[in-house]
C-alpha cells in the first residue's frame, strides 16, 4: 500500500464513494475470461456444492452435486462442469489472442478453484476427460501470485489496484461491499455496506444458511436417498438446487459488475506484457501437456520450487519497472516513494581527455525521500533511456542536490538541457538485484538433499504376514515384558 | 477475586475461557478492550448481542462443526492409530513402542455433575502435571503422546484461570519436553492450503506452549521449551491426517505478549472503569480503550462495536493500518484532511505530515487527470 492509496481512502470516506488511484489498468482482463465460482460444503474444502463456470457473457452454467462426501457425486459434478470449462479452453486454443484467464470472486475463490483443477488433473484413470481437461489448464498453479501473470486473479484484489475505498484493506475483501463503495454517494454507504456483508461474497455459505436450510435438507436427503425414496430425493434435490443456484447466481452478478468497473480503465504497457507473457506461457505448457508421456510437476518441491522462485523474483523486478514507467498511479507512488527522482538539471558540464568524455550534470529535486546513494546506476525515464551514475548528494536549503554522471548515451541527440526538469529511475535489469537472486537460488541450490535417480519400475513387497508377527513379537504382555 | 469478576460480568453470564477464547486475545495483544472482557470471563458474543443489540452470529456451520468432531474423533480411534501414523510420516514419532496416554479417559470429565466434573478436571491435571515432570525426569514409563491434556494457565494477576486442551502432546523417545500438537479439520491442500487456517492453527499452538512451559516451571522443570509446533490436517477426501512441523516462534512470541500486557489483573480492569461498575453495560465497555484493526472482523464478535466507535471518533484505524501510519500522529481523519486542505498546522509534527500529504494530493491529482 502506498501513500496515494491512504489519500485516495481519506478522500473517498469524506466523499462516500471510491475513487480511482490511476488511469491505466496495470493488468489485462480477457476478452473471455472462465468465470469459476466455487461453492463449498463449509469445513469440507476442497469439496464442492456446487460449480459456476461463465465467460462473461449471459451463460452461466452451474453444477451441484448434493451430497459433496460423496467422490463419486464430485467427480459427476467436476464433469458437468468441465464439459462448459472445455469450450472456453478450446477457444483459447484456436484464438492466439485470447488471453487465458481464470476470474474468481475472492481470493479464497482462487485457491479453491486450482484445488478443484489439481482435482481434475489427478483425478482417477477412469476420468480421463476430467485429467485430460485439468492437465491443458494446469499451468493455472504455477502461474498463482506471479508478477508477470493474471492468468488466476480475484476481482476484490483487482479492483483494489484500480479504486481506493473509505474502509480498510480487510474489508475490501468482500466484493459486495467494494462495488457498494463503486456506487455514485448518496449519503447511506455505511448502510449500504452493512447490508452487503450480510451475504458472503467469497466461497462458504453463510453458518447461518447452512444451519437453517442445508444442513436439514441434507440430512432429509441423505435419509430419502438410504431408504430409496426417490420422490423425496428429487424434490430435496430441487430444494437444495434452489438454494445453490440462487448462492452462484449472486456472486456470477457481482463478477459482471466487477469486470465492467475493471474494463473502464485502458490497457497498459505492463498489462500488454503481462498479456503476452500469459499467452506465451499457456501455449507452451499446452504443448508440453499434450504429450501424455509428459509428467506434470504437483506443487513446488525442491528444485522446480527453486526454479520457480527465481522465475517469480526476475518477473518481479520487470514487471514493477514496467508498471512505473507505464501506469500513472503506480509512477505517482514511485515519485513519492523516490523510486523516481524528480530533479532540475541546475548545470551540466562536458570535459574531454583524448578521446574519452566524461558528461555531469548537477541536479536540484525537491522531493521529501529520495531512494539513492552513490554509486546507483539510474536511467532517464524518457524515449531513450540515458544511463546516469550517481556520483554524489547533498542537502542545501533549496532541496537535495545531486551530482550524477552521464554513462550511458554520451553521444545521443537528446540529452536533458540546463533548466529541463528530467524523472531518473532504476533500470529495468538491475545487476544488484540479479546477483541477490542468484545467490538465494544458490543457497536453496547447494541446502537441497539429492534424490536417488530411479529407472524403470521399482518393485514394492507388502508381506503383510511378517509384520503382523513382528508387531506380536513386539506386544507387551500383562506383566511389562514383551512375547517370545 | 472471583468476586471482582462477578461483580465485573454483571447481569452476563459466565464463560469458560479456553485457548480458542485466548486466541482472540492474542490476534490483537494490544486491545485492552477484548482481553478484559475475556479476564471477567464473559462471552465477546453474548456481551454485544445483550449489551449493543447487534444481532452477531457466533456459531460455526453444522458442516464445520460435524466435521471437526468427526475428525478428532477419528483421530484418537484405536488407540490414537491415525494419528500416531500421520506423526510417524512426518518423523515426529519414532517408529515402534508409541505409549499414549488419553486424558479423556479419566472418569467423569463429561459428567452432567458439577461437582463430580470439577473433581474429575484436578485429577486431569494432576494426570497431566505427573506425565511432563516423568518425561522431563527421563522415566521410561512416560508417555510418548498425551490426549488432550490438561494444563492450568493464569490469565494475568488475579484473573479467571484458564485450562487450556491441547489437542496432542507428543515426544519422540528419550526427548525430555513435549511438544504441542494442533488437530483441525482444515484440508492439507499443500501450497494451496487457506493462510488463514494455517495461522489459526499456529496462534492456537502458541498459546498452548506458553501454557505447556507454565506447567513444566511450576512442576520445576527448567528445560527450554520447543518452538515448533505439529499442525494436524485432514488429508481431502479421507479422515486420515496429515501433519506438517510448523515453527511457532512468532506465535509464542504474540502469547507472552498477550499475557503481559496490561490489564494484567482484575483490579486493573475495576481501575479503568471505576469501582462499582460492570460491564453489562454499554457505557462502560466503551470507557475500555480498543484497538480496532480491519483483522478483528475475521476473528472478534466485537468488531462492529469498536469500528462504529472508530468512525465517529474519526479515527485513522478505520481506514485501516496504512492511513494510521500515514496522519496517526494528529490524531483523526478529520484533522488530517483539513491539513491537506490546506488548514495551518498547529506544530511541527502537523506541519511536516501537511506536507507529505499535500505532496501525495499532487500526486494523486497527476495519477487521476
Amino acid at each position: 500500500m502506498n501513500d496515494i492509496k491512504s489519500i485516495a481512502r481519506m478522500l473517498a470516506d469524506e466523499a462516500g464513494t471510491a475513487q480511482p488511484i490511476t488511469r491505466e489498468r496495470p493488468f489485462p482482463v480477457s476478452d473471455m475470461p472462465m468465470m469459476v465460482i466455487p461453492i463449498e460444503l463449509a469445513g469440507e474444502s476442497p469439496s464442492l456444492f456446487a460449480l459456476g463456470v461463465a465467460t462473461g457473457a449471459n451463460d452461466l452454467q452451474i453444477a451441484i452435486c448434493h451430497e459433496p462426501r460423496n467422490r463419486t457425486g464430485q467427480y459427476d459434478m467436476l464433469e458437468r462442469a468441465a464439459g462448459f470449462m472445455q469450450s472456453i479452453v478450446a477457444a483459447w486454443d484456436a484464438d492466439p489472442l485470447l488471453l487465458p484467464q481464470i476470474v474468481t470472486p475472492s481470493l479464497g475463490a482462487s485457491r479453491l478453484a486450482l484445488a478443484v483443477i489439481d482435482r481434475m488433473t489427478f483425478a482417477p484413470p477412469s476420468r480421463q476427460a476430467l485429467k485430460d481437461l485439468g492437465r491443458r489448464i494446469y499451468v493455472a498453479d504455477s502461474s498463482f501470485e506471479r508478477a508477470d501473470s493474471s492468468l488466476v486473479f480475484d476481482l476484490p484484489t483487482a479492483l483494489g489496484r484500480l479504486y481506493a475505498t473509505g474502509q480498510d484493506d480487510h474489508a475490501d475483501q468482500h466484493l459486495g461491499v467494494v462495488l457498494e463503495w463503486l456506487k455514485p454517494a448518496d449519503g447511506r454507504i455505511h448502510h449500504r455496506v452493512r447490508e452487503a456483508e450480510a451475504y458472503p461474497a467469497s466461497t462458504a455459505t453463510s453458518p447461518e444458511l447452512d444451519n437453517e436450510e442445508l444442513v436439514p435438507r441434507l440430512e432429509a436427503y441423505r435419509t430419502a436417498r438410504r431408504i430409496h425414496d426417490a420422490a423425496e430425493a428429487a424434490r430435496l434435490e430441487d430444494e437444495i438446487d434452489a438454494i445453490l443456484v440462487e448462492e452462484v447466481k449472486r456472486r456470477h452478478e457481482l463478477m459482471i459488475q466487477a469486470l465492467a468497473a475493471i474494463r473502464v480503465f485502458p490497457d497498459s504497457t505492463v498489462a500488454r506484457t503481462i498479456q503476452a507473457a500469459d499467452r506465451g506461457r499457456f501455449d507452451r505448457y499446452r504443448t508440453y501437456a499434450s504429450n501424455p508421456a509428459n509428467n506434470i510437476s504437483r506443487g513446488l518441491a525442491h528444485l522446480y520450487g527453486t526454479a520457480q522462485f527465481l522465475e517469480r523474483e526476475f518477473a518481479e523486478d520487470l514487471v514493477g519497472g514496467l508498471a512505473m514507467r507505464s501506469v500513472s498511479g503506480e509512477r505517482s507512488a514511485a515519485r513519492l516513494r523516490g523510486e523516481i527522482v524528480v530533479a532540475e538539471v541546475l548545470n551540466r558540464t562536458i570535459t574531454q581527455n583524448k578521446k574519452a568524455i566524461t558528461v555531469i550534470y548537477e541536479l536540484l529535486s525537491t522531493q521529501d525521500r529520495l531512494s539513492i546513494r552513490p554509486g546507483d546506476k539510474l536511467v532517464l525515464l524518457g524515449p531513450y533511456e540515458f544511463g546516469f551514475k550517481i556520483r554524489s548528494y547533498g542537502q542545501t536549503q533549496a532541496g537535495t542536490r545531486i551530482e550524477a554522471e552521464l554513462t550511458a548515451g554520451k553521444t545521443k541527440p537528446g540529452q536533458p538541457a540546463i533548466g529541463d526538469t528530467i524523472e531518473i529511475a532504476t533500470p529495468m535489469t538491475d545487476n544488484f538485484r540479479i546477483h541477490r537472486t542468484m545467490d538465494i537460488a544458490w543457497n536453496r541450490f547447494r541446502s537441497n538433499r539429492v534424490l536417488p535417480q530411479v529407472s524403470g519400475p521399482v518393485p514394492v513387497q507388502h508381506d503383510l504376514l511378517s509384520i503382523v508377527q513382528r508387531a506380536r513379537r513386539l506386544q507387551p504382555t500383562a506383566r511389562g515384558r514383551t512375547r517370545p | 477475586m472471583h468476586d471482582v469478576a462477578k461483580n465485573l460480568r454483571g447481569i452476563l453470564p459466565h464463560a469458560n475461557i479456553d485457548a480458542r477464547r485466548l486466541v482472540l486475545s492474542a490476534k490483537n495483544p494490544s486491545c485492552v478492550r477484548l482481553r478484559a472482557i475475556l479476564m471477567s470471563g464473559i462471552a465477546p458474543a453474548t456481551l454485544v448481542h445483550e449489551v449493543f443489540g447487534f444481532s452477531v452470529s457466533a456459531e460455526q456451520s453444522g458442516f464445520a462443526l460435524r466435521q471437526g468432531s468427526s475428525f478428532e474423533a477419528q483421530l484418537y480411534a484405536n488407540g490414537a492409530a491415525r494419528l500416531i501414523a500421520s506423526l510417524q510420516d512426518a518423523g515426529l514419532l519414532g517408529p515402534s513402542r508409541v505409549s499414549v496416554l488419553n486424558i479423556n479417559n479419566i472418569p467423569g470429565l463429561n459428567s452432567s455433575d458439577a461437582r463430580i466434573r470439577r473433581m474429575a478436571q484436578r485429577s486431569a491435571i494432576k494426570v497431566t502435571e505427573q506425565a511432563i515432570a516423568a518425561r522431563a525426569a527421563g522415566r521410561a514409563n512416560a508417555p510418548n503422546l498425551i490426549l488432550q491434556a490438561n494444563l492450568r494457565l493464569s490469565l494475568g494477576t488475579g484473573g479467571e484461570e484458564v485450562i487450556l486442551r491441547p489437542d496432542v502432546l507428543y515426544a519422540r523417545g528419550n526427548d525430555p519436553v513435549y511438544r504441542v500438537g494442533e488437530a483441525k479439520s482444515f484440508s492439507d491442500l499443500a501450497h494451496l492450503t487457506d493462510e488463514q487456517d494455517v495461522a489459526t492453527a499456529a496462534a492456537q499452538a502458541g498459546v498452548y506452549t506458553v501454557g505447556l512451559e507454565e506447567v513444566m516451571r511450576s512442576a520445576g522443570v527448567h528445560h527450554t521449551i520447543l518452538t515448533e509446533a505439529a499442525l494436524i490436517f485432514r488429508r481431502p477426501g479421507s479422515m486420515n491426517a496429515v501433519t506438517t512441523l510448523q515453527s511457532i516462534d512468532r506465535d509464542i512470541a504474540t502469547a507472552r505478549r498477550m499475557l503481559a500486557q496490561r490489564p494484567r489483573s482484575l483490579s486493573d480492569v475495576v481501575q479503568i472503569l471505576g469501582p462499582g461498575k460492570a460491564l453489562d453495560q454499554a457505557g462502560n465497555v466503551l470507557q475500555l480503550p480498543s484497538t480496532f484493526m480491519g483483522g478483528c472482523r475475521s476473528f472478534c464478535p466485537l468488531w462492529q462495536v469498536c469500528l462504529n466507535e472508530a468512525r465517529a471518533a474519526s479515527s485513522p484505524r478505520a481506514l485501516g493500518t496504512s492511513v494510521e501510519e500515514l496522519v496517526g500522529a494528529v490524531g483523526s481523519v478529520r484533522r488530517a484532511r483539513e491539513l491537506m486542505h490546506g488548514a495551518p498546522p498547529g506544530n511541527p509534527v502537523e506541519a511536516d505530515i501537511q506536507r507529505r500529504l499535500q505532496e501525495g494530493m499532487t500526486e494523486l491529482q497527476r495519477a487521476v487527470a
